[in-house]
């Protein structure tokens, strides 16, 4: 972004000022507005303003400066100075006017600019005619703030019939005092206790040169009395709202599309978990049936189940030797056992026999009756 | 640098107000948005994993039920196996008179039919204990065997003791168990021509 021309209007002459790269350039132009119009539309000065951007500068003799305060309750501090204009300017109703408010513990205080909106427009006019830009129409002192000494506190010695000393802390305007053309410099600066005091050309004193500060860009530019006929609508303010609308939109419309998503998911999701509910619970209760019928089948089971006594006896018939007889039988079914107990006249052949029983053991043999008594048991798988 | 940053905060209060005022609302509103997308998160986790469950569970169903029949048909035929009576007494008196029926078909003499009382089983099955006494020939008792094996109702013959007799051929001693369910309808306790083994 290339640097913005300035224009300075004084009582009798004109100047417009240029950043080049061999330093910042200045060319007097004609005072008169149809002098200024004719100086316009000559090519070298035609081609430099061709839209590019103008910055008007009003020398402090074509500006009224004055310094109120307003309540700290002052909804609105623009539309209360334009309401007291015809007490605060003495344009009236002509002027343009621009200010600046500080905030204290118990009020604002405004610092006010205005100038004589016949007086300025002509130039205006015949500049825009001339194809700038208008950027801004600013008392003289703001080009003279720069980055250099915009934190400082230091004052801007204005000439004119009376001179005007205009003082900045800190970037701001702290106020404007008007001085006779021969005062002494250190009794200037004695009494408005400045220790940087710069001074315009025109003004005799022993201060430093203002123009030296030309070489650098206006800082802070505050006091832009344009009219809003001359101002170019602010394409990227615009452009940043309708970015910041489009992208809250966008975030809105993804927002409630996933949110809506999410909905429907969970509205598809219940009506297929309404859709298999039934058969799930029958699933559950028929899972219930089934541990109950189990439980009842094992206890069934743990009934237990008989030895089959006949196939035994008609086992033991074929296996015992015709020389055994049995005196007692006896089926043990918890544990599994049968026992027997009888007489043989061959106890060899008996024992001979008792593996083809199965798991028998022989538990104990007696003589009695000129018989072997023995004392078989046998388990059952 | 504090003065002017002070300055600027006096002018600019209530735009700085303003702005913080609008920071926390969008904060606010953020935190609430990704609440309510967390809490919507979980909802779907949750029933989607419920949805698994229930699909998976249909998907068994035909399973299962063919599982409760076939279970439903054991168990009818275990409870076949059963006395069934309204009270404890009247089955006691059923088993008395089935065992006297089997006794007689197999032509041994009972010396005595003695039940016990019963005792409560887990899943409701009762038991009665009957002590036995009988006298006969070992035809006679392998008949009366076969036929107890035999019957419908399951008897268990918990001990047994066969000794010789010089008069009746044998005597028998036996300790058998019955057991009956009185919480089914008696109709269902009527003889049936199913036989089963020991």
């Amino acid at each position: 972004m290339s640097k913005p021309i300035d224009i300075f209007l004084k009582t009798n002459t004109t100047t417009m000022g240029w950043h080049t790269p061999d330093g910042y350039q200045v060319q007097a132009l004609p005072a008169g507005s149809k002098a200024f119009a004719k100086a316009l539309v000559e090519p070298k000065t035609e081609e430099l303003l061709a839209g590019a951007d103008v910055d008007v500068y009003l020398a402090e003799d074509l500006l009224f400066f004055t310094k109120i305060s307003l309540p700290l309750q002052t909804p609105d501090i623009k539309k209360a100075i334009a309401l007291q204009l015809d007490m605060l300017s003495p344009y009236g109703e002509e002027s343009l006017f621009a200010f600046a408010a500080r905030r204290h513990k118990e009020e604002y205080s405004v610092t006010l600019y205005c100038c004589r909106q016949s007086q300025i427009m002509p130039f205006l006019e015949i500049l825009f005619e001339a194809g700038a830009h208008l950027t801004g129409l600013y008392p003289a002192s703001q080009r003279y703030l720069t980055r250099a000494n915009q934190k400082l506190s230091w004052s801007l010695w204005s000439p004119g019939r009376f001179g005007k000393i205009t003082h900045f802390n800190k970037g701001k305007v702290i106020s404007r005092d008007l001085c006779a053309p021969q005062v002494d410099t250190d009794q200037i600066k004695e009494r408005t206790n400045s220790v940087d005091l710069y001074a315009l050309a025109g003004v005799e004193a022993d201060a430093s040169p203002a123009s030296s500060l030309l070489n650098q860009p206006a800082a802070i530019r505050a006091y832009n009395m344009l009219p809003a006929s001359f101002r170019r609508p602010d394409y990227m303010k615009k452009a940043l709202l309708a970015l910041a609308a489009a992208n809250l939109i966008l975030l809105l419309l993804l927002g409630g599309g996933k949110g809506f998503a999410l909905y429907q998911q969970v509205q598809v999701l219940d009506q297929q978990i309404k859709a298999t509910r039934p058969e799930a619970e029958q699933a559950q209760q028929l899972k219930a049936a089934i541990n109950k019928l189990q439980s009842q089948l094992e206890a069934y089971h743990s009934m237990g189940s008989n030895i089959d006594l006949i196939a035994f006896m008609d086992r033991l018939s074929q296996e015992l030797p015709a020389t055994a007889y049995l005196e007692q039988l006896r089926l043990d079914q918890p544990n599994r056992t049968i026992t027997l107990q009888g007489y043989t006249d061959d106890l060899p052949d008996l024992t001979a026999k008792i593996p083809d029983l199965g798991a028998a053991t022989l538990k104990s043999t007696m003589q009695r009756r000129n018989k072997t008594y023995f004392h078989l048991e046998v388990n059952i798988p | 640098m504090n003065a002017s940053l002070t300055s600027f905060l006096q002018v600019h209060r209530k735009t700085i107000l303003i702005a913080l005022a609008a920071l926390f609302l969008c904060i606010g509103l953020a935190r609430f948005a990704v609440g309510i997308y967390q809490e919507l998160s979980s909802e779907i986790e949750a029933k989607e994993s419920n949805l698994f469950a229930q699909q998976k569970s249909s998907r068994q169903l035909a399973a299962l039920k063919k599982e409760v029949a076939l279970l439903e048909q054991q168990k009818k035929k275990a409870e076949t196996f059963l006395f069934h009576g309204p009270t404890a007494d009247s089955v006691t008196s059923t088993i008395q008179i089935r065992l006297q029926a089997l006794i007689a078909e197999a032509g041994l003499e009972p010396e005595s039919l003695r039940p016990l009382g019963g005792k409560s089983q887990e899943g409701g099955i009762s038991t009665i204990n009957i002590k036995l006494r009988l006298n006969g020939t070992l035809d006679n008792f392998a008949k009366f065997l076969n036929t107890l094996y035999g019957d419908a109702h399951f008897f268990l013959i918990e001990s047994c003791t066969i000794k010789p007799d010089r008069t009746k051929g044998l005597k028998v001693f036996m300790d058998i168990k019955t057991f009956y369910d009185t919480r089914q309808n008696p109709g269902q306790d009527k003889k049936s021509s199913q036989r089963r083994n020991p």
